[in-house]
């Protein structure tokens, strides 16, 4: 019992601890204006967490600091699906309106969607208050993980390359929002998995979601550029994938 | 019982995409040496024999049809593995396209960004053939039209082509 809640506490600490070495790294290496919503996230979560500390024995603000502080780190993960869009796509500004524009629509239609099923039908009494928040926090979770779903798909289809800082951010932010909504799942709606375990469970995907952060933001590494361009072929292949494009279509 | 059918497939999902772009087989390119040292042949020539209209009715005349399937489907399974040379060769250009972009010589900070857009665009003529191909091999017998939204795809890549060269021009200006 002793050895499980040692191993709670330490799943507890060590994130916020690694989270706030990060955020102490990216503003050393000039990263926080580059990526200021990760930048706001790292810093945030350990601040949360020393105000869980201190209001711990206080049921009634701990209660508004867990659940407040989890809807803006929530938030946070959601501008940072717009943060990564924005970088990677900063070359080609075109793709980067198109792809910037459509997820704010899904996004402007899953809150209002969301907003109109809790309004119709919220209830106050408190064993049900707890229920429809964790309803609110898997749908949450389910926008973040179709937005990432596309965002990588498109990524991959159009062969375009990630960066290391973006890449780090993306792959801690998706696989946390994958695990997170199936545990989510697990718990709520199917109710396999005990609380216990499924906290513990959540804790361990969210140091693993840590973990990549710290893989890709805290070693240094540099990127010289490179000097000359090589000679390609890429004119001579578009030029005959375009001629048979064009045969192919005509015929029809 | 519908959401856990729906959520637990597309948590699965995502996490086997984020292990994909993490754990990527192509090879890092830091260096134009890691271009030269990893780049694939892929000759254009046996390419357009594969996929040539006149050489696929020469052989549908020649063979019985369900050799003429066989054979076909052989040729094309050959012209899908070219192309995904094809595709990592672009992968691999268009991060050497920007690590020439991230000097400070203003020509080659324009031409590397030409290299991007070509290898955009021939990334997107990619996935237009491989399509193509993909149903061309389910159906070999078939004459496969292109779906129209062709086009639009023609129009995205002429959109592409003129926002770089714009964002190009004020680079050299400046």
């Amino acid at each position: 019992m002793q050895a499980s809640q040692s191993v709670a506490t330490l799943l507890w600490i060590l994130p916020l601890v690694i989270e706030a070495t990060i955020s102490f790294a990216m503003l050393r290496r000039k990263l926080a204006g580059q990526y200021p919503v990760f930048f706001s996230y790292t810093a945030f979560m350990p601040l949360r967490g020393v105000l869980l500390l201190f209001f711990q024995a206080s049921a009634g603000p701990h209660f508004y600091i867990y659940w407040g502080g989890k809807a803006i780190a929530i938030l946070l993960s959601l501008g940072a699906v717009f943060e990564t869009v924005s970088q990677v796509l900063r070359s080609y500004p075109f793709l980067r309106r198109v792809v910037l524009w459509f997820f704010t629509v899904i996004v402007s239609v899953v809150i209002v969607g969301a907003l109109v099923f809790l309004i119709s039908r919220w209830q106050v009494a408190s064993h049900k208050l707890l229920q429809q928040v964790m309803f609110l926090e898997r749908e949450a979770r389910l926008l973040l993980v179709c937005l990432w779903i596309l965002f990588t798909i498109l990524m991959s289809r159009l062969g375009l390359t990630w960066h290391r800082y973006p890449l780090g951010i993306a792959a801690g932010f998706a696989f946390y929002a994958a695990l997170d909504l199936a545990l989510l799942e697990l718990r709520i709606d199917l109710n396999w998995i005990p609380d216990n375990f499924f906290l513990f469970l959540r804790s361990g995907a969210y140091n693993l979601a840590v973990g990549i952060w710290a893989y890709y933001f805290l070693p240094r590494r540099v990127e010289r550029p490179v000097e000359q361009l090589p000679s390609t072929d890429l004119g001579r292949w578009n030029h005959v994938l375009m001629h048979y494009v064009d045969q192919w279509y005509r015929r029809s | 019982m519908v959401s856990p059918i729906i959520i637990l497939p597309l948590s699965a999902c995502l996490l086997l995409l984020v292990w994909n772009i993490v754990h990527t087989r192509a090879p890092e390119i830091r260096r134009l040496e890691d271009w030269e040292a990893n780049r694939y042949d892929v000759d254009i020539a046996s390419f357009r024999m594969l996929v040539d209209y006149a050489e696929e009715q020469h052989l549908r005349s020649a063979l019985s049809s369900r050799r003429f399937r066989s054979f076909q489907r052989k040729r094309l399974r050959l012209a899908w593995r070219m192309l995904q040379l094809v595709e990592r060769n672009t992968a691999m250009l268009m991060k050497v396209g920007q690590l020439a972009r991230s000097g400070v010589d203003p020509v080659m900070v324009h031409q590397a960004e030409e290299l991007i857009a070509a290898a955009l665009r021939l990334r997107v003529n990619l996935l237009l053939i491989q399509t193509y191909l993909c149903v061309k091999w389910l159906f070999p017998g078939w004459i496969v039209p292109v779906p129209p939204c062709e086009t639009r795809y023609r129009q995205l890549l002429h959109s592409v082509v003129q926002v770089r060269q714009q964002s190009g021009e004020s680079l050299i200006l400046s």
